[in-house]
């Protein structure tokens, strides 16, 4: 594709756990003529209408969130076949207040997994999908939550149906797939990246993971033909219960407003330099919906257990949408894809750009490709915008943080395995790379 | 020992043993009805593996320190606002602790009820001969207090419909409101959508996204 030559650099920030309404519904509530799908007369349109009880629950705006979100919504596979309310083949996702009250027992009017942010909250994400590209139909891979969904963005298929506190399962990384062909890639973190968790300890300790830190320098001064062709930047996980310092991956209870900061950052950091940015394209994702409502239907995309997958109940649909957001010059601004796309639309893209086209990474993901889940590259222009570099002043994220204690949930008891078998494993090397490790308690024995 | 040696211990032993103990849990919790008048009983139940303090906002007589499971019932405070029921559960000594609360409303209020054409949910009937689709919920004692009244009645829907309760009909168009002044909000509610000509049952349920919802005044008897 023509249009692909034009970018040099592919930028990867995925997110933790908020859904497309609860994030970017609000740009169609306060535009109107916008285009995108998201609120529209929630007060009173049946298709944002929840039911529990018999009682109905509407969409509102999130002004505290402290004070509204309490619990971490649930979104396990079961979970979700609740929140999206089958008959059929229709799906009326009319079910996240009842899997809420199911999973916390917590009843009140202002449901949290019912609230929404407005541009004032998701300041930094509303301003990125006013000035480039917002995707209104990106969906999660599956109806299930983090680990099997993140396999998906990076392997392309899933072993694993949910989220445990063990080391990932998994073949045909992302990574090896790019070492294979040369392309140079890099991971920047703040923290402990989620990828310790496939347990490639020697690689994440070596030079193509870089803190954070080191991005604006990197953009300024590294020549284009050394800098990585694909960047992955990974944001500081919730899931450090061994931590005092605030998260910015937006995985409730962490706050959205340490998450819009950091992409702020990111997003600045990778403009300073206009001439890498001309050529760069800026992926903004959700690995998933994170329980959070959304009105938007899956889509009917058939996921086989592959062979070794330890469940045995395929997926019949996708999960929820999640916010899905392109920074580039090469989308005109206010932009609105309507193509169907999920996390295995990276690796389409990533296929079409550095192989021989969107087909040329595997076939899983050639099979959702052929229901209908396409490339990201469909979503640029074939000319670049002509215009200054939107900018933005930053809002002051949060001191609050669940700060340290116990791992409870299974992806903080898998970053706690992960964590303690890098410490182990590669010693000083790890603690010097992520010094955090530094405040990692001995090994807790796991609770069921 | 020295302070802050004595300080530190607990955090220590907290981290580090904290997560070799099970979670405190809220197996469940609920204050039934979801809505009542001020005095009427409130039912509260819960099942726990800890140690239960239960407490309401505005504050409410005779609540505090629980065995782990139990249900009682408690008048329902004076005030027009909701009220906020809470079950805080504690284990070792509050190494383990979570929490979780129930609301309670008061009218005079305006809620939407609604039925959901999902598995688990409603069954919504077509109704051949009459051609209509029919659904209907039931506001038991678990939802509504017996006292609580029904003044206006809104239909939500962009469709006519066909209201029942007690053997009272009343058929609205799209947003018309009517009166079923006086009478109980208890009971069964059934909701009736005529067929346009040629329209099958499922089109006029997805015309509807699959929900029929109408949005009730309540107001307490006394």
């Amino acid at each position: 594709m023509a249009v692909l030559d034009g970018i040099d650099t592919i930028v990867v920030l995925m997110f933790e756990n908020r859904s497309f309404d609860h994030l970017l519904g609000h740009l169609s509530l306060e535009d109107p003529r916008s285009e995108v799908d998201g609120l529209r007369n929630p007060d009173t349109n049946p298709r944002y209408a929840n039911v529990y009880e018999d009682m109905v629950y509407r969409p509102f705006v999130i002004h505290d969130e402290p004070a509204v979100i309490t619990h971490d919504p649930p979104h396990g596979r079961g979970y979700v076949a609740t929140q999206m309310a089958r008959r059929g083949n229709k799906f009326r996702m009319s079910g996240f207040v009842k899997a809420y009250v199911e999973y916390s027992q917590h009843v009140t009017t202002l449901s949290p997994p019912m609230g929404y942010f407005d541009s004032s909250g998701a300041w930094m994400s509303s301003f990125l999908a006013r000035n480039f590209c917002v995707c209104d139909r990106w969906f999660t891979p599956l109806p299930a939550d983090t680990q099997p969904n993140r396999l998906m963005a990076f392997t392309g298929h899933t072993l694993i149906e949910d989220t445990g506190d063990r080391l990932l399962p998994y073949r045909e990384h992302l990574f090896d797939w790019m070492e294979r062909r040369n392309i140079r890639w890099r991971v920047y973190c703040d923290g402990l990246p989620f990828f310790a968790l496939f347990g490639r300890f020697p690689e994440v300790i070596g030079p193509k993971f870089r803190p954070i830190d080191k991005l604006d320098e990197d953009m300024l001064r590294e020549p284009a033909a050394e800098a990585p062709q694909v960047i992955f930047i990974e944001p500081r996980y919730f899931d450090y219960f061994w931590s005092d310092v605030p998260a910015n991956c937006n995985h409730p209870l962490a706050l959205l407003s340490n998450g819009e900061l950091y992409l702020h950052r990111i997003y600045s950091a990778l403009t300073l330099n206009p001439a890498k940015w001309a050529r760069t394209m800026f992926i903004v994702t959700y690995d998933e919906h994170g329980g959070f409502f959304d009105h938007v239907p899956p889509l009917p995309i058939s996921s086989p257990p592959p062979p070794g997958a330890q469940y045995t109940e395929g997926f019949s649909t996708t999960g929820p949408r999640v916010p899905g957001l392109i920074a580039t010059p090469w989308v005109r601004p206010g932009k609105v894809f309507h193509g169907h796309v999920d996390h295995t639309s990276i690796l389409q893209l990533i296929a079409e750009k550095f192989g021989s086209g969107p087909e040329d990474y595997s076939s899983f993901v050639n099979a959702r490709r052929h229901q209908g889940i396409v490339s990201l590259a469909e979503a640029l222009d074939s000319q670049p915008a002509e215009r200054p570099i939107p900018q933005r002043a930053a809002q002051p994220g949060s001191l609050l943080h669940a700060g340290k204690r116990p791992p409870k949930n299974p992806n903080e008891r898998a970053f706690n395995a992960a964590a303690q078998e890098l410490k182990q494993r590669e010693g000083l090397a790890a603690i010097s790379k992520f010094p955090s490790l530094a405040d990692l308690p001995p090994t807790p024995t796991p609770t069921p | 020992m020295g302070e802050g040696m004595r300080a530190i211990i607990p955090v220590v032993l907290g981290v580090l043993l904290g997560g070799c103990l099970p979670k405190a849990r809220v197996e469940q919790f609920t204050a039934r009805p979801f809505v009542a008048c001020p005095g009427d009983p409130i039912t509260l139940s819960w099942r726990t593996n800890g140690n239960v303090t239960l407490s309401a906002e505005p504050t409410a007589p005779g609540l505090g320190k629980r065995d782990s499971s139990g249900r009682e019932t408690v008048p329902l405070p004076e005030g027009s606002g909701p009220t906020v029921f809470n079950i805080h559960v504690s284990r070792f000594l509050g190494l383990k602790k979570t929490e979780t609360s129930g609301e309670v409303v008061t009218p005079p209020l305006a809620k939407e009820y609604a039925v959901v054409d999902a598995e688990g949910e409603a069954d919504f009937s077509c109704l051949e001969q009459e051609r209509a689709v029919e659904a209907f919920f039931v506001l038991d004692a678990e939802k509504m207090a017996p006292g609580v009244l029904v003044g206006q009645v809104m239909n939500m829907n962009i469709r006519r419909l066909v209201l029942d309760k007690d053997g009272v009909k009343k058929t609205l168009g799209e947003g018309e409101t009517t009166t079923f002044e006086g009478m109980r909000a208890q009971g069964r509610w059934s909701l009736r959508v005529p067929l346009e000509e040629g329209e099958t049952c499922e089109a006029a349920i997805d015309d509807v996204d699959g929900r029929l919802i109408i949005k009730l005044q309540l107001a307490c008897g006394r």
